[in-house]
């Protein structure tokens, strides 16, 4: 994926920023506490489809 | 998300019709600069993206589909364009920040929108003032809809269908102005057979046969407005065109 890209995205809910944990492959929005999954490349964008953040991810973000 | 989980489904080859012709002339109508950044909304397999993208800076493409987008990202590759982003994501909620895109293109999507008006909000907000926003999409007379909703409620429950004057005035509610419209025909190119196929797999017969019989017993105007020609081998000839509206609009500046 294009790291220039995580200048423009944001979370297609709350529009707040998104953090780009490479490792994990998913894009992290603390705002809506979900997590979006990049598959091969390609971010998916979907509420539906992403992952509720734990409170002990939350709590590592807020750091 | 039930639409959603249909238009997923929607076959490839369905999406493909006359499509040279469909893309050959856009960047005339829209008149992109070579500075401006686009957004492509249900970009499919990328068509119209790869038609633009020596014509723009840069292009989002998102759609619904995963299985398209990654085809879309390998032709992109295997056209060394090296311009186009491709996201898995929806009209009704974008990713992206307020007056962001010059452009935002929706070609033959809006039917499978399950919120349009939340959708052409949203690409409102994504578009900068005066940023232009092409929408292509079928028209119907009220008539023919109300008897061809038979016919694609059988194949895509949720999709709506629309006249051109709804496209115009959800245009005009969403904060568009429109400068320019032209009208093409998109024609059904494919066996009924096949076409059929595409949408029930092959097995399922009972939904074909019914749809057939279906298309059938339409009434002769609707069959007359869709230029409907039964070709004598069924499995080879049943075309129909689909009157289609594209229509540019721009973003109108917020009142002060």
């Amino acid at each position: 994926m294009n790291e220039n890209l995580l200048d423009i995205l944001v979370c297609p809910t709350t529009k707040g920023s998104l953090i780009y944990d490479k490792e994990n492959q998913e894009l992290l929005c603390k705002s809506s506490k979900l997590a979006y999954p990049i598959r091969d490349g390609i971010p998916t964008m979907l509420p539906d489809e992403a992952r509720s953040l734990s409170l002990e991810e939350m709590e590592k973000l807020n750091r | 998300m039930e639409e959603l989980k249909t238009s997923i489904k929607y076959p490839e080859l369905a999406i493909q019709a006359n499509k040279e012709e469909m893309l050959s002339n856009m960047a005339e109508f829209i008149q992109p600069r070579k500075t401006d950044v686009l957004l492509d909304i249900g970009t499919a397999m990328g068509d119209a993206a790869f038609a633009l993208a020596d014509h723009v800076k840069t292009i989002h493409g998102i759609d619904i589909n995963p299985k398209y987008l990654a085809k879309a990202q390998k032709m992109a590759t295997e056209k060394g364009i090296g311009n186009i982003e491709f996201k898995i994501g929806t009209a009704d909620g974008l990713e992206f920040p307020d007056d962001f895109f010059d452009i935002v293109i929706c070609r033959l999507a809006i039917h499978h929108f399950s919120e349009p008006v939340k959708a052409l909000s949203e690409i409102n907000r994504v578009l900068k003032p005066g940023g232009k926003f092409e929408i292509s999409e079928v028209v119907y007379s009220d008539f023919v809809r109300s008897q061809w909703s038979i016919i694609n409620h059988l194949k895509e429950p949720y999709d709506r269908l629309y006249t051109y004057l709804e496209l115009v005035h959800m245009l005009n509610r969403a904060g568009f102005e429109i400068i320019s419209i032209r009208p093409f025909n998109y024609k059904t190119y494919r066996g009924v057979t096949k076409w059929l196929n595409t949408w029930f797999g092959e097995g399922n017969n009972e939904p074909k046969e019914r749809m057939k019989d279906a298309i059938l017993k339409l009434d002769k105007r609707v069959l007359e407005e869709m230029r409907f020609t039964k070709d004598p081998d069924p499995e080879q000839g049943w075309v129909w065109y689909y009157n289609c509206m594209e229509i540019l609009s721009v973003k109108k500046a917020k009142p002060a």
